[in-house]
């Protein structure tokens, strides 16, 4: 039965030491996302296409006011 | 005399250790789908850095050729 225990925890052991490493690489890719989130997809994709999508609704509505008034 | 907690104690443990086997492949497959969602963000990188571009160059072109417009367009 001790032998068998010893077995138990040396395996647990085992597994729980490549746990904590895998949840490092976790750790470490998450930060890597976190990183490329905020740096491309909300500071250059995000803000740049929203003021791109404001400034041409704001002169679409511009050039169909100035139809309407023709018209 | 034997323990009598010696078999509770047992399978508690073996339960233990499969709990800890299951979620170390969880993580692992984690950690696979994680590093296929920063590959994958490389691409986006490359378009938003396009994109970057586009804006500071439309910018510099709108400047120097004097057509840049006032952030309300509407007032004038």
């Amino acid at each position: 039965m001790d032998s068998q225990k010893e077995r138990q925890y040396t395996y647990l052991a085992n597994q729980l030491q490549s746990l904590q490493s895998n949840l490092q690489t976790t750790r470490d890719e998450l930060e890597m996302l976190s990183l490329q989130c905020d740096k491309n997809l909300v500071g250059q994709l995000g803000k740049i296409n929203a003021s791109w999508f404001l400034s041409t609704n704001q002169w679409l509505g511009k050039q169909l006011r100035e139809k309407d008034l023709q018209a | 005399m034997e323990n009598p907690y010696d078999k509770v104690q047992s399978n508690i443990l073996s339960r233990i250790i499969a709990n800890v086997e299951r979620l170390n492949q969880s993580v692992v497959t984690l950690n696979q789908e994680l590093a296929t969602v920063t590959q994958k963000n490389k691409q986006l990188e490359t378009i938003g850095t396009i994109c970057e571009n586009y804006s500071s160059s439309m910018q510099f072109n709108l400047e120097t050729t004097g057509h840049m417009r006032p952030p309300n367009g509407d007032a004038d």
